[in-house]
């Protein structure tokens, strides 16, 4: 029987369902850990802690820079190249002496490697036999129905392709260079992704807009929820809610999020900021989020009917908002296909 | 992603080299930060990562298949890591034979002055990591930043399965103490640069 009560931070942080919990954001699983500081209210501090290393934890950078990983893969790749390998070892040990060297000749196999190992990601997953390409040579926006019906708006100077079996594969997958407008049909089914550069978007029946330039590469979500990550790193997936947007800087690979400045909320619509939401019916701040953020959330009315609460809603973006209304509420949420839906016990 | 991971070993256990360089974008900077937790330079480190990862592609047939890439990695780069320095022994010094790491105290106060606090908050987990020994080190990224079950630690490390929760129990102490008593200085400093002001 695990002494709860007295649970230091160590104890919280080898408790692998604890860590899972906190991993897992606001999950529906592990009522347990969702009620703790109400159950142990003297223990809420070690708690928080706990919660707050295990976030430390999960955020830490790593101690190699992208730079220097592309860098020594080439290297072993130009190793494993040679007919009659040279061991690689002599420069890594005096690189002092042969930096200036060592730079000067291995920033052009750099450079010539990696165009190759771009194109021999895309070569992977861009077979070119049966694609259907389209480009948009012209100055005008150029309009494409895909062949599940999903509307591509496709901008001047891009170029989409699809496989000729798009409508039947088990993924419908789209590659695009340059920007693009998505309006997606929904199909749980069959997923939908976009695969710019070294980015993949994967959608779940939303509408999104996809740039991608020569500095980064962005996707900015409108309506409905999307999944971005780098393409070979899928299990990283960086949720995007309405609002929100993902940037890409391929020179040093890192993906990072932030609200599209430009299209905070939907047009015309604003939430209450600080101090307007004095005992507000928590079913009311749902509904002002809903109508702000164009998204739907799902919830037991008869549960939640009596919740009221006061929010400090500053500027934050809006799946912040969902949390600070989850743990004030003591509720959780997931993401799904059809929107958010939030589960709680509800407020006596 | 397991199962897509299983493919990709299989492709490259067939010789699809562009299999081989999928694993290496996935796996290459976990290679380097778990092996940091127990060969300090980075130069050396790099080489032994290099020399392993040449040695895999050209052993590739001889190889078996694996249910878990990351784990056959790891203890492939902790075997590389270990039979490295036992040719090196000759020239062990002082230094190499306690494993304990230096003081980085001065790191620290360098690497305050020079960036904002909010800054070194994220660096914090390395910064405290590194006054660990190295067996404390490995287990705490083991646990923590690659998710491993103890199981998998215990074969990994090559320690027994009590033995592994002994070590994770005290190295988790060892951490929070050094955790504490630097967030407190941090502090301490970052209200004395205040007054300065």
């Amino acid at each position: 029987m695990k002494n709860y009560k007295n649970y230091l931070i160590e104890d919280f942080l080898l408790d692998d369902s604890f860590r899972k919990w906190v991993q897992n954001g606001c999950p529906i699983e592990e009522d347990f850990w969702r009620n703790y500081p109400i159950i142990y209210p003297e223990n809420k501090e070690e708690f928080s802690e706990a919660i707050k290393f295990v976030k430390e934890w999960m955020n830490r950078p790593s101690l190699l820079s992208h730079e220097q990983a592309l860098q020594d893969i080439q290297l072993i790749l130009e190793d494993i190249n040679d007919k009659n390998p040279v061991p690689n070892k002599t420069w890594h040990r005096y690189i002092g002496y042969a930096a200036m060297l060592t730079f000067i000749l291995g920033c052009g196999s750099y450079f010539f490697y990696k165009n190759d190992a771009e194109k021999s990601i895309i070569a992977q997953n861009n077979p070119s036999e049966n694609q259907i390409k389209v480009s948009n040579s012209g100055k005008k926006d150029k309009f494409i129905q895909l062949p599940d019906g999903s509307k591509v708006t496709l901008f001047p100077g891009s170029d989409i392709a699809y496989d000729a079996n798009f409508k039947h594969d088990s993924i419908r997958k789209v590659y695009l260079s340059g920007d693009a407008f998505f309006d997606v049909v929904r199909n749980p089914d069959q997923p939908f992704s976009v695969h710019s550069g070294n980015l993949t978007t994967r959608v779940l029946g939303t509408s999104f807009t996809v740039k991608s330039g020569i500095k980064d590469i962005s996707v900015i979500v409108s309506t409905g929820i999307v999944a971005v990550s780098k393409s070979n790193h899928e299990s990283e997936k960086m949720i995007l809610l309405p609002n929100q947007k993902a940037v890409y800087n391929p020179e040093i690979q890192q993906l990072t999020k932030a609200i599209e400045q430009t299209h905070q909320l939907a047009e015309g619509q604003e939430v209450k900021q600080t101090g307007s939401f004095d005992e507000e019916p928590v079913v009311n701040i749902i509904k002002d989020l809903e109508r702000a953020y164009q998204i739907s959330i799902f919830y037991d009315d008869s549960k939640l009917k009596n919740c009221r609460v006061t929010l400090p809603f500053k500027n934050e973006p809006f799946d912040q908002k969902l949390d600070i209304l989850c743990r004030t509420i003591q509720a959780s949420y997931i993401v799904t296909d059809e929107g958010i839906r939030i589960e709680s016990e509800g407020c006596e | 992603m397991a199962d897509q991971d299983i493919k990709i070993w299989n492709a490259f256990l067939g010789g699809d080299k562009a299999a081989f360089e999928q694993l290496l974008l996935r796996y290459y900077r976990s290679l380097f930060d778990y092996g940091m937790r127990f060969q300090s330079n980075p130069d050396q480190l790099r080489d032994d990562i290099h020399d392993l990862l040449v040695n895999l592609w050209e052993r590739r047939e001889f190889l078996k298949q694996t249910d878990f890439v990351k784990l056959y990695l790891f203890k492939a780069l902790r075997h590389q890591i270990f039979n490295g320095k036992r040719k090196k022994e000759i020239f062990v010094t002082i230094d190499n034979l306690n494993e304990e790491n230096t003081n980085n105290h001065e790191d620290f106060l360098l690497g305050f002055e020079k960036e904002e606090i909010n800054k070194t908050q994220n660096n914090q987990i390395n910064r405290t990591l590194h006054k660990l020994t190295k067996r404390q080190q490995e287990i705490l990224y083991l646990k923590f930043f690659e998710d491993l079950s103890n199981d998998q630690i215990a074969e990994l490390m090559k320690i027994s399965k009590p033995a592994t929760a002994n070590l994770l129990y005290t190295s988790l102490l060892a951490f929070k103490a050094y955790w504490k008593a630097e967030f407190s200085s941090l502090f301490l400093l970052f209200s004395l640069f205040q007054q300065k002001f």
